[in-house]
């Protein structure tokens, strides 16, 4: 993997002069994969190519995205929505697929539409590499049209194996409140769905019911975890600046390679703060897959500048537990943190700066293939390197409880480029850049030493530094925000702390 | 020079700061007596940004926000006065602030070189970052909008 991230960030560093150019590479145990992923983007178009290796099968994907004479043109593989205005939760479905879309936008006609050809497919997207396996043909078309402001119809169809059809209306009397009725067929079985919404600043609600068959799904896709609400399903939540409270009734059915699996869900949360103190509770109980599901959490926290003290109680049908967590603020880049339950202390800390960002700490979280709540390690690296390059790894939980981990780097081109380091201190350099006619210039580029800075809209600059020392000047006449071809007709060769000096530029091709 | 006429969009303080995907964070932060904060700026672009730091004075008029000349009784040191952020990264600013008269606010402005007309004429994109100051922290910005009605 190492060997991997290596080769690919040198490869990177030979395209630094290239346009718009971004290499990524990594490796991953989330699911046994590694590989690249390279994208160029130019004025009006962005292309990207991708391979790599998931658990022992070689996998590749390509997608070039663009705008001709007003159409947005998608090719390769694409993520195409395919939501309800009837969704429990809105916009919260889409599938994989490869092929060529076409969408539009008319703000005249109020219309939108999306038309696409290809295939289904099965998607592995990791944050630097993707890549996708084909499976059933399939076409689809989608229509929007606001008929006026209040009322909207849709239109959705999918060929394929099976034929998916679903046409949509919705009412927008005035501005929290919305009513949605939609009915059709979606492979090949019958739906119809309501949903009356309401979603205001301190409020929201949701009612919805949807009658469909067994066998209903919008597409019929190899592995999917699409999750579909069945039956009466209503949410209520309130928010205000110091308490929040949610209440949810779910009933879903999730379409697994195993089956559909049916689950009932009732939830209730309420939090709260006033001034240090904050206090959160939440309660769920249900039914999944036929099996009783439960679970109570409880907490108290205080937060007092520096310090923040947390304490949270744990119940599921494994047993119930205690934990406690304090954090202690050192600096403002420096936290540390001890994680508490039963005997044992488990130490982590934060370190934040812009060079570097790590942490590592425990937390509680709940397995629903467990039914338990166990104590979880995450921990996150960051570092932003010179000549924009990043490299990125971190930890994650599957819901099984076991922790997998992944590392990426990326290198971005974009042609030559001065790394500018953060600077601060006592010390301050200063100066103005003007034109001959004495007006200033915003945006002019100068080089302090190894530190390139910019003017403001006064034309002048300000550089502070920990170190009391003579600097040499360069005007970088090239990295001038503003357009044209400067000149630089007087300035200093170096500049002393506490000093304010004076630059001369004009503009010889505007 | 009129090609060089900088056209400045502002963005008012307090609406959404994301434009040409850059984004700014906090949008505001109240402070007590010690005003130590810092805010990030994040290039989502492939090409670098260069971005200028300025500072201005933010008070109530007719019952909306209006950005001023830094007042005199309020002092503000950034960590850095001007910047260029490569692709894709974040970078973190700090300040310090302090104020002869209680409540005050400052308003640090993120300006941005966003591109340039066919006919010359450079557009920027300026972002705020609003720091109120008071005697005490908790309910700051709530006290700043009530003494300056």
């Amino acid at each position: 993997m190492t060997r991997t991230l290596a080769i690919a960030l040198l490869f990177a560093s030979s395209f630094a002069s290239a346009q718009g150019l971004q290499i990524s590479s990594g490796d991953s145990t989330i699911t046994n994969a590694m590989g690249a992923e390279v994208k160029m983007v130019t004025a009006n178009s962005e292309v990207s190519l991708a391979g790599g290796v998931v658990s022992g099968h070689v996998v590749g994907g390509a997608t070039e995205a663009t705008i001709y004479r007003g159409l947005n043109i998608h090719a390769g593989d694409v993520m195409l929505p395919f939501g309800l205005m009837t969704d429990y939760t809105a916009g919260s479905i889409q599938f994989s697929a490869v092929g060529l879309g076409v969408s539009k936008g008319d703000a005249k006609t109020q219309t939108s539409w999306t038309a696409f050809a290809g295939a289904t497919s099965t998607q592995y997207i990791m944050p630097f590499f993707y890549g996708a396996k084909t499976s059933s043909p399939m076409a689809a078309f989608f229509f929007t049209h606001h008929i006026n402001p209040a009322w909207t119809f849709t239109s959705s169809e999918v060929l394929s194996d099976t034929q998916t059809s679903i046409q949509e209306l919705a009412f927008h009397p005035f501005t929290p409140l919305t009513f949605a009725v939609g009915a059709g067929f979606g492979s090949n079985a019958p739906f119809a769905s309501g949903r009356i919404g309401w979603k205001s600043e301190h409020l929201n609600g949701v009612l919805n019911y949807t009658k469909r068959a067994a066998n209903f799904q919008r597409v019929i896709l190899p592995y999917t975890t699409l999750v579909e609400n069945d039956g009466l399903n209503a949410s209520l939540g309130f928010t205000s600046r110091p308490f929040t409270f949610t209440a949810d009734h779910t009933n879903t059915l999730s379409a697994l390679k195993t089956g559909i699996i049916a689950s009932t869900v009732n939830s209730v949360s309420a939090s709260g703060s006033l001034s240090f103190f904050s206090a959160n509770s939440s309660v769920f109980f249900g039914e999944s897959a036929g099996k009783n599901i439960s679970g109570q959490t409880a907490g108290i926290g205080i937060s007092e500048k520096f310090l923040t003290v947390q304490t949270n109680w744990y119940r599921s049908a494994s047993g119930s537990q205690v934990s406690g967590i304090v954090t202690e603020k050192i600096t403002r880049h420096v936290s540390v943190n001890q994680y508490i339950q039963k005997d044992a202390v488990n130490f982590g800390g934060e370190y934040h700066a812009n060079l570097i960002t790590v942490s590592a700490g425990y937390s509680t979280s709940y397995f629903p293939v467990l039914d338990a709540f166990e104590k979880v390690f995450s921990a996150q690296i960051t570092l932003q390197l010179p000549n924009a390059m990043t490299v990125t790894g971190g930890t994650v939980t599957t819901p099984d409880g076991k922790t997998r981990w992944s590392v990426y780097g990326t290198k971005f081109g974009q042609g030559n480029m001065t790394h500018a380091e953060p600077v601060s201190g006592k010390y301050e350099y200063s100066g103005a850049v003007v034109t001959v006619d004495g007006l200033p210039v915003l945006g002019a580029a100068v080089m302090l030493g190894k530190t390139e800075v910019f003017t403001n809209k006064e034309g002048i600059f300000l550089m502070p530094s920990r170190k009391r020392k003579t600097l040499a000047v360069k005007v970088l006449v090239n990295d001038f925000m503003a357009p044209g071809k400067w000149l630089v007709v007087s300035g200093p060769m170096t500049i002393a702390p506490d000093e304010h000096v004076q630059i001369v530029v004009t503009i010889v091709n505007p | 020079m009129k090609t060089v006429i900088i056209l400045i969009l502002t963005l008012a303080a307090l609406t959404t700061a994301a434009t040409a995907q850059v984004t700014l964070s906090p949008l505001n932060a109240e402070f007590g007596k010690k005003a130590k904060g810092e805010f990030n700026l994040t290039n989502g672009t492939f090409a670098p940004l260069s971005v200028t730091f300025e500072l201005q004075s933010v008070e109530l008029s007719n019952g909306k926000f209006a950005m001023v000349d830094l007042k005199p009784t309020t002092h503000v040191k950034l960590s850095e006065y001007s910047a260029r952020i490569p692709a894709k990264q974040t970078r973190t600013i700090a300040y310090t602030v302090t104020c002869d008269v209680m409540p005050c606010g400052v308003v640090i402005l993120s300006t941005m070189a966003t591109g340039h007309t066919n006919e010359g004429i450079a557009m920027a994109t300026r972002m705020g970052t609003i720091a109120y100051v008071c005697d005490k922290q908790k309910g700051c910005r709530d006290w700043f909008l009530a003494q300056n009605k």
